[in-house]
């Protein structure tokens, strides 16, 4: 029964930080706002069929957005995140548009530019984002009291991670997650039901662009310390890899994709220096032997059983 | 009396290649309209200018008095313009009921909030969605492929769905684009049934184009005949038949049209 197995892993999840050392929460909450990122990526590439190399920037919205709104105004960050994803989101929507001159292939690669330049500027605006030396995160606040333990955030960020998995399955029994679909299968055929096309494009970037940045500001609250090193076209590349080894069409692909990414190199660290290769190397057998990702396969399995 | 669809000096031409030139024609409310001609006579075009895929270079089109000429075609769709495409532009991975749910877009009306909370106004459209689908699958004999992927049906099943798709945009004017093409004797049969049931019942103005002169004839009230993007003739699918330029045009001369 996969809904029996599903509440049991929430279980898990809830009774995880009373058990486990902090550090595996650590790792876990890091699963969460690895899964809350790429879920954005879900919509919008999976979804809606668009590829975009900017989710690393839209993190870095979130990060220094939430960031500074408290460094400079003292906003505190329950309202600094949301305000900087909504911003994202705008500018998301914004990129969407480009759709109209731009398409497929050169989509993705102006996407990628779009990456370059946010990261170009996190390095050359140093008055705002400390430049390449980084950046102090100061530690949310809530009522009085600091939230800076592993299990403070853990009860913070896995709430997001659930939610963002919960809107994924959502979309799939709603008339935008069907448009997001026909999009990607056929842009004259959506049209001519009546689903504006470029609209929904856009609206596929703006969502993606806000769950981006509201993991990229639970990123912020976990690292304590942000470098534009890593909100790169690299690590764009690298959610993308996570979209796909979970499963670019399964709600939890985003989740089961996040769990191999941030706990393989902890597991596999033994291999020193060859780590990298070992890990590309495995992600090319994922890719040929499960084309429709780890999700595909679970799915297969549950069917069966 | 409005004609539901009314084109007048149509035109469009694609760089030195003239398309369409100077066509003119009405679709009468509860009728069935057939566009016929020789490959490449500008059918497909005149269908891709009525729902906005391409822009007319001159003339205009009026759907019920107001003009369609300049919107974009989602627009067209909201207006009640609904097709179907000759090679079809089905949501492949999407199941059947799901093609059709896609159709209903429009008519759904809740938002983000009401999905995700799964609050009662989501509930009830999509379950007034789900039975819409249903009834519409089973008015084009579907109702069994329902979770079939799309992309997985017959050729005949798949027009059929198009169909289905189309009907549930709630349209006034319905364009189909080939429907009888390939399509085994008994299918077509079929589909001229499906084509008078939809006029009848659903008061459906049809605008259809089509080489299977079989069913051009049963069905049609009124035939239009274009020739290297004009317009030869406009008329009774009586005196289509025996009219000379038209017998010339379409078989090259030779005497039997049917």
């Amino acid at each position: 029964m996969p809904r029996a197995l599903l509440l049991l892993a929430l279980a898990g999840l809830v009774l995880l930080p009373f058990q486990a050392p902090s550090h595996i929460t650590y790792l876990v909450a890091l699963i969460g706002t690895t899964t809350v990122i790429v879920a954005g990526l879900a919509i919008v590439v999976g979804l809606a069929g668009q590829i975009s190399i900017a989710q690393a920037g839209f993190a870095a919205i979130g990060a220094y957005g939430s960031a500074q709104l408290a460094n400079w105004y003292g906003l505190p960050y329950w309202l600094g995140l949301p305000a900087a994803a909504l911003v994202a989101a705008l500018v998301g929507y914004l990129f969407g548009l480009l759709s109209l001159r731009v398409a497929d292939h050169y989509l993705a690669l102006t996407s990628m530019a779009f990456c370059a330049i946010l990261q170009l500027l996190l390095v050359h605006l140093e008055d705002w984002t400390g430049g390449a030396v980084g950046l102090a995160v100061p530690p949310a606040t809530l009522g009085g009291f600091t939230l800076d333990k592993p299990v403070q955030l853990y009860a913070f960020i896995m709430p997001c991670a659930v939610f963002a998995t919960w809107l994924l399955n959502s979309l799939r029994h709603a008339k935008l997650g069907r448009a997001f679909a026909a999009l990607r299968m056929s842009e004259v055929g959506a049209a001519a039901v009546g689903i504006p096309v470029l609209h929904h494009k856009a609206l596929a970037f703006a969502l993606s662009a806000f769950l981006g940045a509201w993991g990229g500001g639970l990123f912020a609250l976990q690292t304590t310390y942000l470098d534009p090193a890593q909100f790169g076209i690299l690590e764009s590349v690298r959610l993308i890899a996570i979209a796909v080894i979970g499963g670019l069409l399964n709600p939890l692909g985003p989740a089961i994709g996040a769990t191999i990414f941030v706990l393989l190199p902890e597991m596999m660290g033994g291999f020193g220096r060859y780590m990298t290769l070992v890990f590309s190397l495995a992600l090319l057998a994922c890719l040929v032997l499960a084309p429709a990702g780890l999700g595909g396969v679970v799915h297969r399995l549950w069917k069966r059983a | 009396m409005t004609a539901t669809l009314h084109v007048e000096r149509l035109g469009i031409r694609f760089g030195g290649l003239v398309a369409l030139e100077d066509v003119s024609f009405s679709v009468a409310p509860g009728s069935i309209h057939a566009v016929i001609g020789p490959n490449g006579a500008g059918k497909t075009t005149l269908i891709n200018l009525i729902t906005g895929l391409y822009r007319p270079t001159s003339g205009r089109m009026l759907l019920d008095g107001a003009p369609l000429s300049g919107l974009a075609s989602h627009r067209i769709a909201a207006r009640g313009v609904a097709r179907s495409f000759q090679n079809t532009e089905l949501f492949t991975e999407l199941t059947a009921r799901e093609n059709v749910l896609a159709g209903l877009h429009r008519h759904l009306h809740y938002g983000l909030a009401e999905t995700v909370l799964r609050l009662p106004r989501w509930r009830h459209a999509e379950r007034e969605a789900a039975a819409q689908a249903e009834a519409l699958l089973a008015r084009v004999g579907l109702a069994d492929q329902a979770e079939v992927a799309a992309g997985d049906l017959a050729l005949g099943q798949q027009r059929r769905l198009e169909l289905a798709r189309a009907l549930a945009t709630g349209p006034r004017l319905l364009l189909l684009d080939e429907p009888a093409a390939g399509l085994r004797a008994a299918e077509a049969e079929d589909l001229v049934r499906v084509l008078r049931d939809l006029r009848d019942t659903l008061g459906l103005a049809i605008l259809l184009v089509d080489h299977v002169m079989r069913v051009v004839m049963q069905v049609s009230d009124r035939i239009t005949v274009l020739h290297h993007g004009r317009l030869l003739a406009d008329d009774l699918p009586e005196a289509i038949r025996r009219n000379p330029q038209v017998i010339a045009a379409y078989l090259g001369g030779a005497p039997h049209a049917a």
